[in-house]
C-alpha cells in the first residue's frame, strides 16, 4: 500500500520535524540563560 | 524577489550549537570526526567543506560584568559564524567555471554539479569560509538554505536557534534592527557593542550581519576584509609597465648593439 505522502517530501517533512526538536532540545540551554547566566559564567 | 540575509547577535547566543546541528541535519552534512581540540569547548574550530555554520567560542579575561558573574574566572561570548554571503563575492568573481551563482535572494551558491574543484573560490574569500572537501575534492559552504527559501522556509539555522540570536529577514530591516540593538545595548552600558557589516570595503557589505562586543577580530571578523580582485587594476598596470620596459629595453639593445659593432 502507497503512503499518501510522496516518500521525498514525507522525509523531508521528519526532517522539518527534527529541527523543531533541535530546538526544542536546546531551549532547556536557554532556561538557564533567562536569569542572565550564561554557560559558563 | 526579497533579499534577504541573517543577524547574528553574540550577545543572545548560548553557545548550545542547536545552528551547527540543524545545518548538518538539514543539508545532510558528514560530521568533522570525534576530535577533542582542547580548544574551549569547541571542537569544530572553523568553518569548512563540512562546517557551514561554526559556533565560536571566545574567551573573555575574569572581569565581572562582561558576560560572567565572577571575578575569578573566565567568561565566554559566542557568535555563530557563517558564510557572509558578500555583496561583492571574491568566490564568485574568481570561479572560472560559473559553478558560483548570485541566487534571487542575493546569497551565494556554489553549484555542486558544475564545480570541478579547482579551489579558486577558496583563495579568493576573504573570510576563509570556503573549503574543498579533500576526499571528493569539490569545493562546499553554506547554501542559504536556497532550496528552504525557495518554498517560503528560513534557514534551518535560524528556525533551530532557541534564544533567535540567529534572525532571518529582509536584508534593509535587518540592518535597522541591527542598529536598534546596538542602542538598546549601549544603554544598558554596553558601550564596546558593535555592528559587523563591512559596507565600507572592497565586499561592498554583506548578507551576514553580527552583533558584537569589541574588537571584532576576537570572532575572526576582519576589520577590511578584501575582494582579491580590486589589485587586478594596479597589478595589470605593474604588467603594463614592466612589459613597455622590457621591450625598450629590446629595441635599445638592438640599436646600441648594432652602432657598437659598427
Amino acid at each position: 500500500m502507497s503512503s499518501p505522502v510522496p516518500r521525498e517530501e514525507s522525509r523531508l517533512l521528519e526532517k522539518e520535524q527534527r529541527l523543531i526538536e533541535i530546538r526544542r532540545e536546546a531551549e532547556t540551554l536557554g532556561e538557564v540563560g533567562r536569569d542572565g547566566v550564561r554557560p559558563g559564567g | 524577489m526579497t533579499t534577504t540575509a541573517f543577524l547574528t547577535d553574540s550577545r543572545l547566543c548560548i553557545g548550545c550549537k542547536a545552528c551547527e546541528v540543524a545545518c548538518k541535519e538539514w543539508n545532510d552534512v558528514a560530521d568533522d570526526g570525534f576530535h577533542f581540540s582542547g580548544l574551549s569547548y569547541d571542537n569544530t574550530l572553523a568553518l569548512g567543506h563540512s562546517t557551514w555554520r561554526h559556533v565560536q567560542f571566545v574567551e573573555n579575561p575574569p572581569i565581572p560584568g562582561h558576560g560572567g558573574n565572577s571575578g575569578d574566572a573566565i567568561s565566554w561570548s559566542f557568535l555563530s559564524d557563517v558564510c557572509k554571503h558578500c555583496a561583492n563575492a571574491g568566490c564568485l568573481e574568481g570561479c572560472p567555471t560559473g559553478a558560483i551563482v548570485r541566487t534571487e535572494f542575493g546569497g551565494v551558491f556554489i553549484q555542486p554539479d558544475i564545480c570541478n574543484g579547482c579551489a579558486y573560490c577558496v583563495v579568493t574569500c576573504p573570510f576563509g569560509v570556503v573549503q574543498r572537501n579533500p576526499q571528493e575534492g569539490r569545493a562546499f559552504k553554506c547554501t542559504f538554505c536556497y532550496d528552504r527559501q525557495k518554498v517560503g522556509l528560513q534557514p534551518a539555522c535560524a528556525t533551530a536557534c532557541p534564544t533567535e540570536s540567529i534572525k532571518f529577514g529582509e536584508l534593509e530591516d535587518l540592518r535597522q534592527q541591527a542598529r536598534e540593538r546596538i542602542d538598546v545595548l549601549r544603554d544598558r552600558g554596553i558601550a564596546d557593542a558593535e555592528i559587523y557589516d563591512p559596507q565600507d570595503s572592497s565586499v561592498g557589505g554583506t548578507h551576514a550581519i553580527f552583533v558584537v562586543r569589541g574588537d571584532p577580530r576576537a570572532y575572526n571578523l576582519p576589520p577590511n576584509p578584501e575582494v582579491p580582485t580590486v589589485h587586478l587594476e594596479s597589478g595589470w598596470r605593474a604588467a603594463g609597465i614592466g612589459a613597455l620596459l622590457m621591450t625598450a629595453a629590446t629595441v635599445a639593445a638592438f640599436i646600441f648593439g648594432k652602432s657598437s659593432r659598427e
